[in-house]
């Protein structure tokens, strides 16, 4: 029995129920009966693995990085390396025809399937914020995602909530990893994900059959294992005390370190500079302006204002700064005490007034000791 | 030694004299070395800290400033850190004043009165000048806060140095941090402590003073030397 | 005999849309169009920072990607009166202009055009017939008979794997398909030409900004990106170069092989020049600054309003007449959800009537969608290529009519077929052939510029928040790929108060008004055929010739 019947036999799938999916695909592609066993034959010899793509609250930024995909570029991806048999901003089918051949993949390929998702999941309106074909996104993915081998989550949204899951998170967003907590979930944050990172997990799960090391944050250590800062080609510049202080100045023009202009890659874990974008061209810093800390969980929120250091207090708007508190801090001390201090020394006046009258008194006797 | 609430003015013929008669050992030389470390650890760690929220001198005043100055802070939060371990060793082992003894005790009816009897004293309810020889309780309770801090902004300071290499046993002992709050938080806390540890100085500067001058025990002399004038007569 | 269908998800498109059809005899007789996600990303803007607006509206959709950056910038500087640097306008121009020629290709060849194109069919092609289909079209180099046998040899393997991937389930062999096998076999080769083409062109955001989708280059008073001829960290003339280079890489796609396809494939689908007509009405706000006026001045492409198909008559826009309503959607207003709003009173305050998940059908009589109901003038307008094609046609552009009057020749029409599915299609490809030969011009504006020595890039006047008015209220609007888009801010104490987005989608996708006037979706579906209502290929058509976006039009 080869490994794939074994496969199949293990997921309860007899060769004759095979055979019958095989002669469906035939029958749909128009091709002649005589060509069914030929399909079979593709069919076992082929080790696509299925992949199903959903999106929830996305705003599909990270489909369109798939389409960036250069090493293996996406046709050769979707052609060669894995079965994208699901995912909505692509495919052929839509309505019931999307929905089925997604429910076919998750019943066939149960337990052997990779389930990719972009995007939050709503939590709120029992479920309204986000359905697909009538259902909500917390059922889709407890079905799809619980069914599969192993779910990637690409892109900060369905990584830690992202952007929907901002202060007041208006729907109840939440992460993969929130609803599916007995799965292994990979991580791939960022705004969007970068696709080098995608394919690089793919490989790295196919080649060794399981997930590569991984953070606190399920990201993966190749990918996510150190800081922007410590990588960044203007970190010379920070250690020097070079800055840029205005856009378009000097310091901007050579290149100087963006720390200043709230550059967020001291605190963000992330291969940008190593790595790069489209495939390999650029990265935020190296096109001028800083890191706005997108890898990061609740970025949003802790990573805001973007053109400042420190975030400020959620909910306070830009006044609620750490400077200002800690100023109002100070202030409010030395406010304080200058307070108690004057009443201290105005209740005493009186004495100190008879101390030094005492005083006095006492320097003139003394002096009258002396003459 | 018992601590005493001392009434000088209860006694209004003492008013103007000099009440010591003699002088106690009550702060001990390595606390007054640890307190002192602490000062200028504080003063340093505060202006390069605030120095690395806000570079606002650049390379023009010095070639390497940056690096430098955060050098020159991570070597200050090591001092800083090591001498906080010591203050504790001598909170297990110093003598009565700097060690857990001087607790004061919430049970005991002579404690609590002594608290109150500051409260009074520092919002101007109460007539007389208390006077204790060793930690008076508010500022007792004051420091403990402090000491609270003064670990948070070690811990916390030390994760962020972690940061630069997640596989370092620095990190392995302080990351979990990250997992409770996002590393923008902990230099958010980080940067606000300073300013908390600012309100304290300030608190802290004037109490020893107003004490100084309404009891007349010697406070800020005894921090230098170690000796505080005997008021229990 | 009447039947509801429900088409969930409208698939190859952003986001979640969802389209009910009622059909009678073969046809839709009505239609309501719905999205199904909402995230408040209007609400989450309350109380940030109006600089850092933009990043958080740029993902409002990672397809247009480059758009709700412009317009929230634009906005913020309509409100606190900055102008930008000549440089910066020159650089938004080029960024804006190879997002438009870049998302219209990426929509007709991977997001349209399997509506048309039978994958499979293309197995049965004859290469050789297929080269010369190819190399009577156009000079395009990928066109021997070797070429396309490889292409079909490649399709023909992976079909035969069974594992169709995304191909699996599609409207294979549907009766509504035209095309001959060898137009399908040299359309599925230009799919896999055009998955390459897209992703170099787009390279000229990451030179600009970064990365692409998402670049990371805006900023409220220009552009974060130095110039410095002589720094290699600044854009300087070996980064120019590279721009230029992949503006021709574009030109030469967009001439050979976009144009000509369309030119190739509308005479099979001549049907669809009366199909998915809607109200006729069009909007535009006019893009490109063509010069250094600045903002709102000097417009490439103009802005106007066009009513009832009447193109003898194009109309000024007056912001002031921009209303959105909620009759339909699943949102209350303060004073009663019959009112329109205008953007600077708007209120994004949700609230879902509908059924509970899952459900069947929705409740279409009442509330039904996440998308609000925009009105100018209390009519309903479309907007898009075909409403910025039609108002340059109308009020005389040059290229535009020139290029226009040149299709409808071949196609041996007027311009009245364009009111409808193919001609939004069309009108989307005439926009792109335009907009990648605009490109170099500001390409050499922006060099003659820097080359008198000026280097700016950001206007710092009022980057300090401290500098702002107490309050101050503005508008930015922007041409995006699918249409005319609009941010209105009103900032307070420095901080947002209000900020609404009225987006193309939003347009052209919302629900009923409360007179019950259908959306522009909804409109142009009716009295289209429907050949087999369990696979309904032609509504797919229609949607895809609006190029949808939904996570843009709820935001
Ligand atoms: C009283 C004690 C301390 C004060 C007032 C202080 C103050 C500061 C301030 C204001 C910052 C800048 C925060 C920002 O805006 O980014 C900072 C950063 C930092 N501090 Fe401290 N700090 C103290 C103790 C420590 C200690 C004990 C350590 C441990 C070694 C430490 C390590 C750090 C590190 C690693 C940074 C990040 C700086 C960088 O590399 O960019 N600090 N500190
Ligand atoms: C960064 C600034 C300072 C800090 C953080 C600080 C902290 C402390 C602490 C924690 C104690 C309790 C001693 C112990 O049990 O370890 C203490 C005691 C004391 N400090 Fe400071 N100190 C500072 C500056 C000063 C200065 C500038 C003076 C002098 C004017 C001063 C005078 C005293 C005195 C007199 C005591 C003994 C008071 C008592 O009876 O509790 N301190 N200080
Ligand atoms: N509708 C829309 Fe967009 C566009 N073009 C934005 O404004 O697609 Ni995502
Ligand atoms: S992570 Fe960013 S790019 Fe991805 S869906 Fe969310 S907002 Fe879009
Ligand atoms: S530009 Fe940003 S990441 Fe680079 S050195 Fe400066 S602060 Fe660090
Ligand atoms: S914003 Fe994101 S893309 Fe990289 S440089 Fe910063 S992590
Ligand atoms: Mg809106």
């Amino acid at each position: 029995m080869s490994a794939f019947n074994e496969l199949l036999a293990t997921h309860g799938v007899s060769r004759r129920d095979f055979l019958k999916y095989c002669s469906t695909i035939g029958a749909m592609l128009a091709l002649p009966s005589t060509m069914i066993p030929k399909i079979a034959e593709a069919i076992e010899q082929d080790n696509r693995p299925p992949v199903i793509w959903l999106e929830f609250q996305d705003c599909a930024g990270d489909s369109e990085g798939l389409l960036r995909a250069s090493r293996p570029g996406v046709a050769e991806l979707v052609l060669d390396h894995i079965s994208l048999d699901y995912h909505e901003t692509i495919m052929a089918a839509a309505g019931h025809q999307a929905e089925a051949s997604k429910n076919a993949t998750v019943e066939k390929y149960k337990g052997q399937y990779i389930c990719i998702v972009e995007g939050s999941i709503p939590t709120g309106a029992q479920g309204a914020y986000c359905t697909i074909g009538g259902h909500s996104a917390e059922d889709i993915l407890k079905k799809v995602g619980g069914d599969a081998a192993v779910v990637i989550a690409v892109g900060s949204c369905s990584a830690f909530g992202g952007l929907p899951a901002a202060y007041p998170n208006p729907t109840g967003a939440k992460a993969v990893r929130d609803l599916l907590p007995n799965k292994t979930v990979i991580n791939l944050p960022g705004c969007p994900m970068n696709v080098d990172n995608l394919t690089g997990t793919i490989v790295h799960y196919l080649t060794f059959g399981s997930a590569p090391a991984m953070d606190r944050f399920n990201r993966p250590k190749f990918a996510y294992g150190k800081r922007i800062h410590d990588n960044c080609e203007r970190r010379s510049h920070f250690d020097a005390g070079q800055y840029v202080e205005n856009w378009g100045d000097y310091g901007h023009q050579q290149g100087w370190c963006l720390y200043k202009m709230g550059c967020k890659g001291p605190e963000t874990f992330h291969n940008c500079p190593t790595l790069r974008w489209n495939e390999g061209l650029s990265w935020p810093v190296m096109a001028g302006h800083g890191c706005a800390g997108c890898s990061e969980p609740g970025f949003w929120d802790t990573m805001m204002p973007m053109y400042r250091r420190l975030p400020n207090v959620p909910g306070f708007g830009v006044e609620a700064s750490a400077l200002n508190i800690g100023t109002a801090i100070v202030g409010a001390s030395a406010a304080i005490f200058a307070t108690h201090g004057a009443v201290t020394v105005a209740r005493n006046w009186k004495n100190v007034a008879s101390a030094k009258a005492d005083l006095r008194e006492e320097i003139k006797e003394h002096s009258d000791d002396v003459e | 030694m018992a601590s005493t609430v001392d009434t000088p003015a209860s006694r209004p013929e003492k008013q103007y004299e000099c009440a010591a008669r003699r002088f106690l050992y009550i702060w001990e030389g390595p606390l007054r070395i640890i307190h002192w470390v602490n000062f200028f650890s504080i003063i340093i760690l505060s202006v390069t800290g605030y120095f690395i929220h806000d570079p606002f001198m650049s390379s023009a005043q010095h070639p390497y400033i940056m690096g430098n100055v955060r050098y020159v802070h991570y070597l200050f939060g090591i001092i800083f850190s090591v001498n906080l371990l010591f203050r504790i060793y001598g909170f297990l082992v110093g003598n009565y004043f700097a060690s857990w003894r001087g607790i004061p005790n919430p049970f005991n009816a002579k404690d609590r009165k002594n608290f109150w009897a500051f409260i009074r004293f520092y919002t101007f309810t109460g007539k007389e000048t208390p006077h204790l020889l060793g930690h008076n309780p508010v500022a007792f309770c004051a420091y403990t806060l402090l000491f609270a801090l003064f670990i948070l902004q070690m811990l916390s300071g030390f994760a962020l140095w972690a940061q630069n290499d997640p596989g370092s046993s620095l990190y392995a002992v302080t990351g979990w941090i990250f997992g409770l709050v996002s590393n923008q938080w902990v230099r958010w806390f980080h940067f606000l402590v300073m300013f908390l540890i600012g309100g304290f100085v300030i608190n802290h500067i004037y109490s020893v003073v107003l004490f100084d001058f309404k009891s007349k025990s010697g406070e800020v002399s005894s921090i230098f030397s170690g000796w505080k004038p005997d008021r229990r007569d | 005999m009447a039947k509801k269908i429900v088409v969930d998800p409208i698939t190859r498109i952003e986001g979640h849309l969802r389209i009910e059809a009622q059909i009678e005899n073969g046809k839709i007789v009505d239609a309501w169009s719905s999205s199904t996600m909402y995230r408040g990303v209007e609400r989450i803007l309350q109380n940030r920072d109006p600089r850092d607006a933009w990043y958080f509206t740029q993902r409002f959709c990672g397809v247009c990607t480059t758009v709700h950056s412009l317009a929230s910038i634009r906005a913020v500087e309509n409100a606190l009166n900055i102008k930008i640097p000549y440089n910066a306008e020159m650089i938004r121009n080029i960024i804006m202009g190879i997002q438009n020629v870049q998302d219209h290709m990426i929509h007709f060849y991977h997001l349209h055009a399997l509506d048309w194109v039978d994958v499979v069919s293309a197995l049965e092609a004859d290469p050789a017939k297929t080269a010369a289909l190819q190399q009577s079209i156009s000079d395009w180099k990928f066109s021997s008979a070797d070429y396309f046998a490889g292409v079909q040899k490649k399709i023909s393997a992976f079909v035969a794997t069974g594992k169709l991937g995304p191909f699996t389930n599609g409207y294979w062999g549907h009766p509504a398909m035209k095309l001959p096998a060898e137009a399908n076999l040299m359309a599925v080769a230009h799919y896999l030409e055009a998955l390459q083409v897209q992703k170099e062109i787009i390279k000229i955001h990451a030179i600009l900004g970064s990365k692409n989708p998402h670049p990371q280059t805006f900023l409220v008073g220009g552009m974060a990106i130095p110039i410095d001829p002589n720094s290699q960290n600044a854009l300087n003339a070996d980064k120019i170069a590279q721009i230029i280079q992949y503006v021709n890489l574009a030109k030469e796609f967009v001439e050979q092989v976009y144009i000509p396809d369309i030119l190739a494939v509308a005479p099979f689908y001549l049907d669809w020049a009366a199909i998915g007509t809607g109200h006729k009405n069009y909007l535009s706000y006019g893009e490109f600054p063509d010069d250094n006026r600045g903002y709102p001045n000097g417009f490439w492409l103009p802005a106007g309003v066009i009513e009832n198909g009447d193109l003898s008559n194009v109309k000024p826009v007056d912001q002031q007449k921009i209303t959105e309503y909620v009759t339909h959607s699943w949102y209350e207003y303060d004073g009663g959800d019959g009112v329109g709003k205008h953007p600077w009173e708007g209120q994004t305050n949700d609230k879902y009537t509908g059924p509970n998940p899952p459900y069947e059908f929705l409740d279409t009589d009442n509330k039904y969608s996440w998308v609000k109901s925009p009105r100018y003038d209390d009519k309903p307008m479309e907007v898009g290529p075909l409403s910025r094609m039609l108002i340059a046609y109308a009020t005389g552009h040059k290229e535009v009519k020139t290029t226009i009057d040149y299709v409808l020749g071949q196609l041996n029409a007027g311009p009245e077929v364009l009111f409808s599915t193919l001609g939004r299609t069309a009108a989307r490809a005439v926009e792109t052939l335009i907009t990648i030969n605009k490109m170099s011009s500001w390409i050499d504006n922006l060099v003659a510029n820097i080359k008198t020595g000026d280097y700016s890039i950001h206007n710092n006047e009022k980057w300090d928040p401290e500098t702002w008015p107490a309050s101050a209220k503005g508008y930015g609007w922007h041409e995006a790929p699918r249409g005319a888009l609009g941010h209105w801010i009103v900032i307070d104490n420095k901080n947002i108060k209000n900020y609404q987005a009225v987006v193309p989608t939003t347009w052209n996708a919302g629900p009923r008004d409360p007179q019950g006037v259908r959306g522009q979706y909804e409109e142009s579906l009716i009295g289209t055929p429907i050949a087999d209502p369990e696979r309904p290929l032609e509504i797919l058509r229609t949607m895809h010739s609006f190029d949808p976006c939904l996570a843009c039009a709820v935001h």
